[in-house]
């Protein structure tokens, strides 16, 4: 029985470690996590055609980013959707704008890990003509309670500079949390009925012999 | 002659239920079966508090809390299983009551299927006792009933697969020792690609290795439903495995049964 115990002890601790997820890194689409988070379209553009012509520009001075909307409500868990459009005003084509989507508190007491809002946080833009827009479509799960501001960056590979959306204000309420408190009861009752249970078939042997 | 042909057929066919019964109070009154639960539920409690004590966890981490508690008690329960199982017949060939059963009129398929049918309650009576744990944790994410759901199924399936395999290494078994540290072996070998799961796996071997395990396919299984946010029937193709384990083994104790014996050891 000794040797059964120890074997349960060893195989307990492997069993806590079944839980942790891979490392995921940061801000990439080709993460691989696995949140509820639908797959994203790509995005549509809209404005003049593509331009065949070469060269394009590569720094973002003259695209702006804006978002669709600047509030929204989510249920802690719930999964919400907004559209940022990326508009190109100069007169030539640019290529390799990346949007990259960023999440933060203005709680200082609550922490947000942006990956756990969206899975797929920079999407990649073919080359955007001159005076025309893509829009991209983001879904989020709001997955931290309290007030969070959502916005979008768009750069590219060789720019100097960053062109920022304005913040989409997210208010998440806050849902039943674990009571720390509440799990002593139970943590310490149910092992208490299973040994009150043994010592009774304990003393009842002891009993009919 | 058809009156003692019928009587033998219904003694046989009663004969398991008999020998489950007689392994049941075995289990349970002795107190065996009640300590392994007693030390199973002090894991689940240290495991619940430690979670429930962690107030920066976030929506999805509330899930993983819920799945990590729910692979706990699916991993815990799978053990005890295959602990009772694997003592089943090479712990009473050990103790020099087998000869004694062998003689009974009750086949030896009879013995297997009552022997295995007590280390399937070690499951029963475990995957209840983590259902408080999981309702506890689970219950502000709204994931309690598809945990305790999915987690009674996959785990009902690996105890089958696991009652099958420990009752098959103790009937070709020649002692307890060697059935307990083969099957415990076996477990962990299972157990081991549910690591390299987590860690990812390159390469069409390693995806091989981790399509093929029943644990790593029951418990990603479990993990995709509700960390993930799948559909139950979505991720069906990874519980193939699983399955297949859980129908495969326990026939092919059964099938070894027929030819359980006291082994040349014991004999000489």
């Amino acid at each position: 029985m000794k040797g059964v115990l120890v074997a349960a002890t060893l195989l307990v601790t492997s069993a806590g470690l079944m839980g942790q997820s891979a490392p995921v890194p940061a801000g990439s689409t080709h993460a691989g996590t696995d949140h509820a988070v639908p797959a994203q379209s790509p995005p549509s553009y809209s404005g003049s055609a593509p331009a065949d012509v070469l060269p394009v520009a590569s720094a973002p001075a003259a695209v702006t980013v804006a978002l669709d909307r600047t509030v929204a409500d989510a249920t802690l868990g719930g999964t919400f959707s907004f559209d940022a459009t990326v508009r190109n005003e100069s007169a030539q084509p640019v290529s390799g704008l990346i949007a990259h989507l960023n999440v933060l508190s203005s709680d200082p007491s609550v922490y947000v890990d942006p990956e756990d809002w969206s899975s797929h946080r920079s999407q990649f833009l073919d080359v955007l003509p001159a005076h025309s827009s893509a829009t991209l479509r983001w879904p989020v799960q709001a997955v931290t309670a309290g007030p969070a501001i959502v916005y979008v960056a768009v750069t590219d590979p060789a720019a100097k500079t960053v062109a920022v959306s304005g913040p989409l204000q997210v208010t998440v309420p806050q849902r039943a949390t674990i009571n720390a408190g509440g799990i002593v009861p139970l943590a310490l009752g149910i092992p208490a009925v299973v040994l009150a249970l043994l010592v009774f078939t304990a003393l009842r042997r002891r009993h009919l012999r | 002659m058809a009156e003692p042909r019928t009587s033998t057929e219904s003694r046989s066919s009663t004969a398991w239920l008999v020998i489950a019964e007689q392994e049941l109070r075995d289990l349970w009154l002795a107190g065996r079966g009640l300590l392994l639960m007693f030390a199973y539920s002090v894991l689940l409690s240290v495991t619940s508090y430690l979670v429930a004590t962690n107030q920066a966890l976030n929506f999805l981490e509330r899930r993983e809390s819920v799945t990590l508690t729910l692979q706990v008690a699916v991993a815990v329960s799978g053990l005890l299983v295959l602990l009772g199982s694997a003592d089943a017949v090479s712990g009473e060939r050990e103790r020099g009551t087998l000869e004694t059963l062998l003689l009974t009129p009750a086949s030896r398929q009879s013995l297997v299927v009552g022997k295995g049918t007590a280390a399937l309650s070690l499951w029963v009576v475990s995957i209840a006792l983590s259902v408080p744990y999981l309702w506890f944790i689970g219950r502000g994410v709204g994931v309690v009933a598809e945990a305790v759901v999915s987690g009674f199924i996959v785990s009902g399936l690996l105890a089958l697969f696991l009652s099958g395999l420990g009752l098959l290494i103790s009937t070709v078994s020649s002692t307890n020792r060697v059935s307990l540290s083969v099957s415990l072996f076996v477990l962990l070998a299972l157990y081991a690609p549910t690591q390299l799961a987590s860690i990812g796996v390159a390469g069409t071997a390693g995806d091989v290795l981790l399509r093929l395990d029943p644990f790593t396919g029951g418990l990603d299984y479990l993990n995709k439903l509700l960390v993930g946010g799948h559909s139950a029937g979505q991720d069906i193709g990874v519980l193939i495995p699983t399955l297949v384990a859980a129908a495969v083994f326990p026939v092919a104790a059964l099938a070894t049964a027929s030819r359980l014996t006291l082994l040349t050891r014991e004999r000489s």
